[in-house]
Formats: C-alpha cells, sequence, structure tokens
C-alpha cells in the first residue's frame, strides 16, 4: 500500500479548519475543566466528538462537494481514495486527541488544577481520568466510520440514500441513551468490554462495508 | 400497572417476540428459498401471480412476494450485491445498536432493580423476560430490514426501546407495584440471635409458640393492644418495669411499617414481647424491631431478633468466670477452659469480654486463650497470618454479622502484629478497587457507649452521638471493652439480605483501621505515610472520596494524601457551596464537629471562625443536641467547644417551645460533654441565664451515667458547690437588710416620680419641654418598676420558701445524679424493693473497682454487723485477687453471722479454684440449632 503525499495533503488541507478548531477546543477543556473527567458523565464530550465528527467528515467524506468530487475526476482508483480518506480522517482526529491524551496521561492537567483551581481532586484522583483518552477514541472510531457510510450510501444507484443518516442518527441517540440511561460507572467490567466489543465490531463493519460500497459510489458533483 | 397486567404483559411479549422472529426467519428463508432452488409460492398454485385477489392474505401481501420473486429470479450484478450488502450491514448495525442498548438497560434494571446477588429468582425472571423479548424482537426486526423494509425495521426498534426506556423510568418495570392485599401474608419471624431453639414467646400476653417462629402480618395485627408493659409476667409474677442489669422484663418491639409502601390502614405499633428458655425468663435481654416493606417482589419483615439470656446460663458462666478469678486468672489446661468457653457459644465470649473491660488479668487471660486458638505465637510466619486471616474473614464472612468486640474481632487485633501490612493494604485495596455499590450510611445503627467511639457505618467507624442510636429502633447493645468498636447493629429489609457482604467489609475495615494504627507507631515513608495509607487511602478516595461513608474512613486512617485531599477539600466547599449546599453542608458539618482526623483538627484549629460561621449559618434544630466541636476539647479552652459555648447557651434559650428546666438540662449536658474545661461557673451562669429560681432536681432528667463517666469525683463537688453557693447568695440577699433597703428605695422613687407626673410641677413654661419631661419620668419610673419586679428584689416569704427548697433540691442532686456509681448503687439497694436485683448491681460495681472500692472498705470498717454482713456478701460475689485480702478481714469478724458466710465463701473459693473449668451444658430446651 503506497501513500500518495499530494493526494493525503490535499485531503488534509480541507480538514485543516475543523481541525485547528477542534484541537484548541479540545485542548482547552482537557486543561481547564475543573472537575474529573469522566467518561461515562461527560455528555460535552460526547457532544463534541458528534459535531467534530460531522463536520471532519462532511469536509473529506462528502462526495458531492467540490474539493473531494474532484478527486473522482483525477485518476485515482476508488480503494486508493477511500484509504486516503480514512488515513486523512485519522491524522486529523489524532491530532486532536494526541495532545488531549498526553495532557491527561502526563501530570500536565494535574499541574494546572492543582495550581489554577487548587483543585482537591487532584493529583488524587488523576488515575480516574486515565480511561478517559480511550473513551474519546472509541467515539472517534465508531463515528467517523459511521459518517464516511453515510455519505457513500447516499451516494449509491440505489434505493434507500437517506439509510446511512438515518442510522448515523441512531447511533448518536443511542449514545446518549447509554450515557442517561445507565448507571455505567457501577457497571462490572465484562459488561464494560462487552459494549467495547460491539462498538468496535460496529466499527470494523462500517469500515469493511464503506469500503466496498465506495467501488460503486456515483458522484453527481 | 397490576400484577395480573404484568403477567399478561409477560406473556405478550414472549408470544410477540416469538411472532417477529418468526416474520423475519420466514422472510430470510422464503429469499433464500427462491433463490437457491426456484421453488415459488406461485407453484404453489396460490393465487399470487394471476392478479386474482388472495383468499385471506392482505393486499400487500402477495405484491410484495410477486415483485421479490420476479427480482431473485434474475442474477445479481455488482450493484445488486452492494445493495444486498448495504441491507445487512444496516441490519446488523440496528441489531447491534439495539442490543447494546437493552444491555444497558439490563445494567440499568441490574442496578435498580435486580442486583444478582440478593433479589429473588421471581424478580430477575420477570426483568429478564423484558430483555429477552426485546432482544428476540429486534433480531426479528433486523432480519425483516434485510429483505424488506430498512426504515421499517429502524423505526420499529426505536420505538420499542423508546417504550422500554420510558417504562424503565417510570419503574413500571424495574418493580411491580406493591398490593398491599398481599400485605396481610407478610411474614414476620421472631428467633433468638444466637439461634436457640424452643425458647417460648408472647407477644402482648399471648403465647405465640416457640422459637424459631413465623406469624403474618395479619394474625399480629389481631393481637391484643397494649399501652405499657404490666408489672406482672404471664405467669402472674412481678417483673421489672425498667431495665437492669440482669433484671426480667417485658421486651419493647416496634412494628414499623414503611410509609413509601404501607398505607395508613397497616398503623406503626409498639408491642410487649416475653421470652422464656426452659420456663426461666430472659434476662438482660433486648429485642430489635420489625420494619415492613416491599422489596420491588414481595412484602418482607426484618426479623425480630431477640437476644438475652436465661439465668442458667448466665448463672453458669459468672461460676466460670469466677473460677478464673479463683485462680488468679492462671490457665494451666488452655484447651479444656477454651471447651468451656465455647461451649458458651458467642455471647459467652461477649458476656467474658465485657467483665474483663474492668478486670485487666481477666482480660489478659482471654488473650492467650484466643491466641492460642487462632494459632498465634512469637513465632508466626507472616504466611501462617495470612491463611487465619483468610479463615477469620470467612468466619466473619458467614457469622452475617461482624463486632470488632467479639472473639473474631478480638483474634484480628491478636493476628495484625503478625500480618504483612503490604499484602493486607494490597488485598484491600483491591476490594475497594472492586466494590460495586458503598452501603448506605442510613440502614448502619450507630451507638456510643460511655467515653468510647462505637458502631460504624458500612465501611467506617465513625465519632458518633447517643441521639443518633436512639432514632435505630434496631439498635441493640454493643461490648465495647474501652476499644473502638465496630460492628453494625442492624439493617433494614434490603440490606438485611447483604450482611455477609456488609460483615465483611467491616471485618477489612477493621483490619485496615487497626492495622494503621499499629503503622503508625513505627514505619512511614518520607511523606510520614505507611502503607495503608498510601494504599488502601488512595484506592478509597479513588472509589467514592464524594461517598460519605468512605470519607469517613479516609479520614480516620489519615496520611497525606488525606490531608491534602481534606485541606484542599475544606478550600474547595465554599466555591463549590452554590447547588451544592445540602451534600457539601452536611459533609462539612459531620467534619466540624465529629472528625478525629489529624487533618480535619489542624483545620479546625487553623480556621475557627470559619467553622463557627459555617454553625451558625445552617443552624441546629430543636431535637439535635449540639456537641458541637466537642471533640476537640483536647487543646483546651481554646477548643471551639468552649468558644461556643456562649453561642450554644443564647440559641438554647432562643428555642421556642422548651421548658426552662429542659432548656437548663440541655446546657447542663453539653458542659458535661465538655469536660473538663467546663468550669463550675459555666454550670452556674447556664442555670443563671435559664432564669430558674427552683428547680427539681427529678425533673432535669440528667443521664446519671453520663455524669459519673465525664464528671471526675472533684468536679461533682465544685460544680454542687458552686450552685450551693449561688443558691445560698440569692437566698442571702433576699433575707438581707440591704435587700429590703434596696426594695424600698425603688418603690420610693416610683411614688415619688408617679407624685411628680401627677402635678404640673414636672411641666414647666416651655411648650415643647414638658412633653419630653414627660417622658422621661416614665421611662425612669418603668425601670424601676421592672427592677422590682426582677427575681433579685422579690423578697416575698414565697420566694424565701422556694430558695430554701433550691438548696434542697441541690443537695438532692448531690445524692442523686451527681453522685457516685457506688453510692447510687447503695442508694437503690436500700430504696428498692427488688433487693436481689438492686444486689447484683451493687456488687457488681462495687467489687470492680480496683484496688478496693472506698464504699465497700466503709461497709467493712462499720461498727454496724448488718453493714459488715453487707459487705461479706458483696465480697462473696467475686473471688478475684484484690478482693481476696478483704475476706481475710471477715473471717475474724465479731459478728457471727459475718464470720459464717466469709468462712463459707472461703470454703468456696477454694473450691472454685481447684474444680475444672464449668462447661454450659446443653438440655434439651437449651438445644441450639
Amino acid at each position: 500500500m503506497t501513500i500518495n503525499r499530494s493526494l493525503l495533503v490535499w485531503q488534509c488541507r480541507l480538514m485543516l479548519p475543523v481541525t485547528l478548531v477542534a484541537m484548541l477546543f479540545a485542548v482547552g477543556y482537557a486543561a481547564f475543566l475543573p472537575g474529573l473527567l469522566r467518561w461515562h458523565t461527560d455528555y460535552l464530550a460526547l457532544l463534541f466528538i458528534t459535531i467534530h465528527g460531522w463536520w471532519l467528515v462532511l469536509s473529506v467524506g462528502r462526495p458531492t462537494s467540490g474539493g473531494v468530487a474532484f478527486l473522482y475526476g483525477n485518476g485515482f482508483d476508488r480503494d486508493t481514495l477511500w484509504r486516503h480518506t480514512l488515513l486523512a480522517s485519522a491524522l486529523a482526529v489524532g491530532t486532536v486527541w494526541v495532545p488531549v491524551a498526553i495532557l491527561i496521561w502526563s501530570p500536565l492537567r494535574g499541574v494546572i488544577q492543582s495550581w489554577l483551581y487548587d483543585n482537591p481532586e487532584f493529583s488524587l484522583m488523576a488515575p480516574l481520568e486515565t480511561s478517559y483518552p480511550w473513551f474519546l477514541l472509541l467515539g472517534y472510531l465508531v463515528w467517523i466510520p459511521m459518517l464516511h457510510y453515510a455519505w457513500i450510501r447516499e451516494a449509491q444507484p440505489f434505493r434507500g440514500g437517506n439509510s446511512g443518516h438515518w442510522l448515523a442518527v441512531a447511533v448518536v441517540v443511542a449514545s446518549f441513551t447509554m450515557g442517561n440511561a445507565a448507571p455505567l460507572r457501577q457497571a462490572p467490567p465484562w459488561m464494560i468490554n462487552s459494549f467495547v466489543g460491539a462498538a468496535l465490531v460496529l466499527s470494523g463493519m462500517l469500515l469493511l462495508a464503506g469500503r466496498r460500497l465506495h467501488r460503486d459510489l456515483e458522484v453527481r458533483a | 400497572m397490576s400484577t395480573s397486567l404484568t403477567t399478561l404483559l409477560e406473556r405478550a411479549a414472549w408470544i410477540g417476540g416469538a411472532v417477529t422472529l418468526a416474520i423475519g426467519a420466514f422472510a430470510i428463508a422464503r429469499q433464500l428459498t427462491v433463490r437457491f432452488t426456484g421453488w415459488r409460492p406461485a407453484e404453489l398454485s396460490l393465487p399470487i401471480s394471476n392478479n386474482l385477489p388472495p383468499p385471506r392474505l392482505p393486499g400487500w401481501f402477495p405484491r410484495f412476494c410477486a415483485t421479490r420473486s420476479a427480482e431473485a429470479r434474475e442474477p445479481l450484478g455488482q450493484v445488486q450485491v452492494a445493495c444486498l450488502l448495504a441491507r445487512c450491514v444496516e441490519s446488523a448495525v440496528v441489531w447491534l445498536i439495539g442490543l447494546t442498548l437493552v444491555g444497558a438497560g439490563l445494567l440499568n434494571v441490574w442496578w435498580y432493580g435486580v442486583d444478582l446477588d440478593v433479589v429473588p429468582v421471581a424478580q430477575q425472571r420477570h426483568e429478564f423476560v423484558v430483555l429477552a423479548f426485546l432482544a428476540v424482537t429486534i433480531t426479528g426486526l433486523a432480519l425483516i430490514g434485510v429483505v424488506w423494509r430498512m426504515g421499517l425495521s429502524i423505526v420499529a426498534i426505536g420505538v420499542l426501546l423508546s417504550a422500554y426506556f420510558s417504562l424503565l423510568d417510570q419503574g413500571t418495570i424495574s418493580r411491580r407495584p406493591a398490593n398491599e392485599a398481599d400485605l396481610a401474608a407478610c411474614p414476620i419471624e421472631i428467633r433468638m440471635e444466637d439461634g436457640t431453639v424452643g425458647a417460648d414467646v408472647w407477644v402482648n400476653g399471648v403465647l405465640l409458640g416457640q422459637t424459631p417462629l413465623t406469624v403474618t402480618l395479619a394474625d399480629w395485627m389481631k393481637l391484643p393492644k397494649w399501652l405499657d408493659a404490666p408489672t406482672t409476667g404471664p405467669d402472674g409474677r412481678e417483673v421489672l418495669t425498667t431495665r437492669t442489669s440482669r433484671g426480667t422484663r417485658w421486651l419493647t418491639c416496634v412494628v414499623r411499617p414503611d410509609r413509601r409502601w404501607v398505607s395508613a390502614s397497616v398503623p406503626e405499633g409498639t408491642y410487649f414481647l416475653w421470652a422464656e428458655i426452659g420456663g426461666e425468663p430472659l434476662v438482660s435481654a433486648h429485642a430489635s424491631h420489625a420494619n415492613v416493606s416491599f422489596d420491588g417482589v414481595q412484602w418482607m419483615a426484618s426479623p425480630i431478633l431477640i437476644q438475652g439470656q436465661s439465668p442458667r446460663w448466665l448463672t453458669a458462666l459468672d461460676r466460670l468466670l469466677d473460677q478464673a478469678r479463683a485462680r488468679d486468672y492462671r490457665i494451666e489446661s488452655p484447651d479444656e477452659w477454651l471447651a468451656a468457653m465455647h461451649s458458651f457459644g458467642e455471647g459467652g465470649w461477649r458476656q467474658a469480654m465485657r467483665a474483663a473491660e474492668s478486670e485487666p488479668l481477666l482480660n489478659d487471660m482471654l488473650v492467650e486463650l484466643l491466641q492460642r486458638e487462632i494459632g498465634v505465637t512469637a513465632a508466626t510466619t507472616q504466611d501462617e497470618a495470612w491463611a487465619i486471616f483468610e479463615r477469620l474473614e470467612r468466619q466473619a464472612t458467614e457469622a452475617r454479622d461482624y463486632q470488632s468486640e467479639s472473639r473474631i474481632g478480638r483474634s484480628l487485633e491478636l493476628l495484625l502484629p503478625h500480618l504483612d501490612p503490604e499484602r493486607l493494604a494490597r488485598y484491600a485495596a483491591g476490594i475497594v478497587d472492586g466494590l460495586r455499590w458503598v452501603p448506605s450510611a442510613r440502614s448502619w445503627g450507630v451507638l456510643r457507649r460511655g467515653e468510647h467511639e462505637s458502631v460504624g457505618r458500612a465501611l467506617l467507624p465513625v465519632v458518633s452521638h447517643e441521639h443518633e442510636s436512639q432514632t435505630d429502633g434496631n439498635a441493640r447493645p454493643t461490648f465495647s471493652t474501652g476499644d473502638l468498636t465496630l460492628s453494625h447493629a442492624s439493617v433494614d429489609v434490603t440490606h438485611f439480605r447483604r450482611r455477609d457482604q456488609l460483615a465483611r467489609l467491616s471485618f477489612l475495615a477493621h483490619a485496615v483501621w487497626r492495622m494503621d494504627e499499629l503503622l503508625d507507631r513505627k514505619e512511614t515513608d518520607e511523606a510520614g505515610d505507611n502503607v495503608i495509607e498510601r494504599l488502601v487511602v488512595s484506592a478509597l478516595l479513588r472509589r467514592g472520596a464524594e461517598h460519605a461513608d468512605v470519607r469517613q474512613l479516609v479520614m480516620r486512617l489519615g496520611g497525606s494524601l488525606e490531608d491534602q485531599h481534606l485541606q484542599r477539600w475544606f478550600r474547595d466547599w465554599r466555591r463549590r457551596r452554590p447547588g451544592h449546599e445540602f451534600q457539601f453542608g452536611s459533609e462539612f458539618w459531620r467534619m466540624t464537629q465529629g472528625d478525629q482526623s489529624e487533618a480535619a483538627r489542624r483545620w479546625r484549629r487553623q480556621h475557627p471562625d470559619e467553622v463557627l460561621s459555617f454553625a451558625e449559618s445552617i443552624g441546629f434544630e430543636e431535637n439535635q443536641d449540639f456537641y458541637f466541636g466537642l471533640s476537640d476539647a483536647d487543646v483546651s479552652t481554646e477548643s471551639l467547644a468552649v468558644r461556643f459555648w456562649p453561642k450554644y447557651r443564647e440559641h438554647t434559650m432562643s428555642l421556642q417551645g422548651w421548658p426552662p428546666v429542659r432548656k437548663l438540662a440541655a446546657m447542663w449536658r453539653y458542659l458535661f460533654r465538655m469536660e473538663p474545661y467546663s468550669t463550675p461557673e459555666m454550670y452556674v451562669s447556664a442555670w443563671r441565664t435559664s432564669g430558674i429560681e427552683l428547680f427539681l432536681a427529678s425533673e432535669l432528667q440528667l443521664d446519671d451515667s453520663e455524669i459519673a463517666t465525664r464528671l471526675s469525683h472533684d468536679k461533682r463537688k465544685a460544680v454542687i458547690a458552686a450552685l450551693t453557693a449561688e443558691a445560698q447568695a440569692r437566698l442571702n440577699f433576699a433575707q438581707s437588710d440591704e435587700a429590703r433597703r434596696r426594695v424600698a428605695e425603688l418603690e420610693e422613687q416610683v411614688a415619688k416620680r408617679e407624685k411628680m407626673l401627677r402635678h404640673d410641677i414636672a411641666l414647666g413654661p416651655d411648650p415643647v419641654a414638658p412633653r419630653n419631661q414627660k417622658e422621661f419620668l416614665e421611662t425612669l419610673i418603668a425601670e424601676a418598676q421592672s427592677e422590682l419586679k426582677s427575681a433579685q428584689y422579690d423578697i416575698s416569704p414565697r420566694r424565701l420558701a422556694e430558695l430554701e427548697e433550691t438548696l434542697r433540691q441541690i443537695a438532692a442532686l448531690e445524692r442523686n445524679a451527681f453522685a457516685s456509681r457506688t453510692q447510687r448503687a447503695l442508694q437503690r439497694f436500700e430504696y428498692f424493693d427488688d433487693k436481689e436485683s438492686a444486689f447484683e448491681s451493687l456488687a457488681d460495681v462495687m467489687t470492680r473497682e480496683i484496688p478496693a472500692c472506698p464504699e465497700l472498705l466503709e461497709l467493712l470498717d462499720s461498727p454496724d454487723p448488718k453493714k459488715r454482713l453487707l459487705a461479706a456478701r458483696v465480697i462473696r460475689t467475686h473471688p478475684a485477687p484484690h478482693i481476696r485480702p478483704l475476706l481475710e478481714k471477715l473471717l475474724g469478724d465479731a459478728d457471727a453471722e459475718v464470720k459464717k458466710i466469709a468462712s463459707e465463701t472461703q470454703t468456696e473459693w477454694q473450691r472454685l479454684a481447684t474444680e475444672e473449668p464449668g462447661k454450659w451444658l446443653r438440655v434439651t430446651d437449651h438445644k441450639k440449632r
């Protein structure tokens, strides 16, 4: 698998504005939010992933948008385009996620909280936040393939083009329902692992199906 | 939703799920059949392809079948493969999302309604039927989505899940409604706490049967209603109406319906219970209350546990302890002694430990026995110690009830010095990390005996308050030996089924706590922390720093982590207070008044103004004893307790609806708690502030045991002297010439100024001045009249008589509430009709004082032979080494009867010293489970 740098750069450029805005917001949030970052209570993070992912895929994964449609007329085969789109999305997500993870996993956030807010929960409680970046990553792992799939599904030459978007809505509703209805903090590890497993299976299915459907995608610029 | 409707829903769920799955399976099977065999419904001569209307099927069905059949005959192209793939993937996604949400629902139900550890099978079945229906239906709908309408599939799954979560939120799925029609059949179990079978039980005079027995609530409600316990037992013999150390009485038992579930049709009622073993009424008995509640499936009542012993059992145990005393607590054959102790059961160990509170040598003997039993010696390795620890933990868990002041608790403390602290810390931290729930504090009894901290909440030994023990009907006595006692008194219905888990947690909390204390005396790291503070405290804080019970245990353990957390937490409190008043206010409140951790103490010392302002800001209720800051009395006169005293006095006086005598008693109780930093002047100032001229000692309702425990002999004398001096000064003043002169002076002033007012002398020519002068005179008259009306200048004969009576009442106070335990026991012996019971108390008090009770020596030296006889009888009850020399004196007594008793006592003691340790022989009537 070769990487076409020009193609990747082109796609990354499409996502540059959203990546910069999202990175600033995420880093600020992770550094300065007082109180513990707990994955089972942080609805704001869920909302952030939803909006960030949507904006990201809208920039690079919507076949009808000018910048993306242009690529389909330049001789790249469909699988190459699919690979590079996913790689660019991963890089963009990584640009946001890595600084946040470093902040949380290093003593940096504890120092900021301690120094700025005199927060009683730091640094004692810092270990409780270690799973938080993984939760963010899992959210992206489900959400980005889902949105790519939705746009690819819309451009298929058969009926039901909206079903991908409806599925995306279902995923969002399900995520918030999970957070709201279940006191996940008390869940036994096997149940958490089952949820994570289900999410990974979901992500894998969407990636594989997206790749296959991408070959039959009709570009209507 | 009624129960029958719920059952109907269950059946509908099964049928609906099965039908949906069948339709989905049929649709898939049909597609596959057509694809691979070419076999179509048309070939079955069904009127599908000839445009004739189907006989029974709706119109859409043949069209659907025909279209799909036609499509299916064509070979699949690339796009069709993609289409099929999209359908499959989307169905799979919908299916996965649906099942994940059902899984989340399972968790929700699990947490709120179905704890798999404790909830009965019926409840689990009910919950899982609903969830299984959902899973099956979602699977069926997903299959339908593959072959037919994906949109319909998504919408149907969405509607189903919304309905499910909506019902779940309303509690209709996770809990069944309580049906009062079934309440009558709610069983109330009565049994002996130690499992004794065959004790006869009467309730409100009706013989219900022998333990263990079960009565339905309906039958219980038919029992006669008694307003108070009678003065005679079921056999007509007189009984006590008050509790004494070994008295027999009717036991009080409250049947308390949980008002969340039970309507007023079932009233709360107090019942009186009588229990006998082998025809002998129980002594020192106690019964727990029955809380009637609903657990989501069925009605249930916490069992009525009777704690008490038969007189024969107590006599036998006394004899065993006397054998130990007569041998100077030397054990020649430990195995025999262990067998003898075990024959009395756990109750025997508890009773012996209680006796050991005032007998250090008996305590040493029990320690030796326990060490032998658990196999701890100086050579015990850490691995061996750990095996013993695990064995004790198992025993505590199986007993489903843990008290630190029990055989297991004591054994644990003996084992701790041999345990590897790090291993214990890692083990406890692992348990804490794995805790799925933290027991609720409200279900735990909180007790306090004398000076000693007592019962903890689930995870925690807390500094508690006596009034709390009164609010918990299930609280039962805890035998404290001067050490902190960690146990749970009793639990509510829900937690009753978790007793084994609670017992294990209490055991661990006890182990961790004591180990922390041991380590605090030796090993610490650079930060001054020991391994418990490093590992367990951090685990506890991570697990639930916001949880009151966890926080309390953390504070007890201490360490730099806790210190740092607490310091910041206090600082943070004000910042977070908006919106968190209740949570943080109550937490803060507990810390300000009770927490004994060094961090909390230091914080209180450093920020007294904040603590005081907080205390004022939240106020306190009328019925709440306000022992604010009393735990910091060790910082002497600068303590918060002392600083808060004027405000407490002021606040108590402002309480509406309290009679003055109650206010005075409350203020004095505060001062008792503040000892030794309360001054006699404070007691007098409380009396002065209360405005009571005449108080009756009996109306004050002071806790004499508290006075005896907290006030030293000299302080009691000093307080009485100060009160007497105050009363005497009032009387002297009232009788003095100065008082009469002053009264006359005031009366003269009033008369003179009234006269000035009535005449124009006071009114000058100035048109404005006269009015001012008139007002001024009126003010002066009012002041003089007010002064005249004050108690100080009431020199009427009635007041003089009152003051004389007050002096007599203070003297009575000295004889009663402020008297020493022995003096009170002597008075009781003198005045009580029940001489036997009073004598037991007297002998108990007199013989436990080491080296020897002064009052007992007084009796011995008395010229009155009756008093010497009483001394001889007292001495006979206690063959302890410090009492034995007193017997020598009596052997040479001039009185023949005294001499005879002394001689008999000597013989008896010699026999006790040589005979084998006496076991409790189980007879049929006393058969244990």
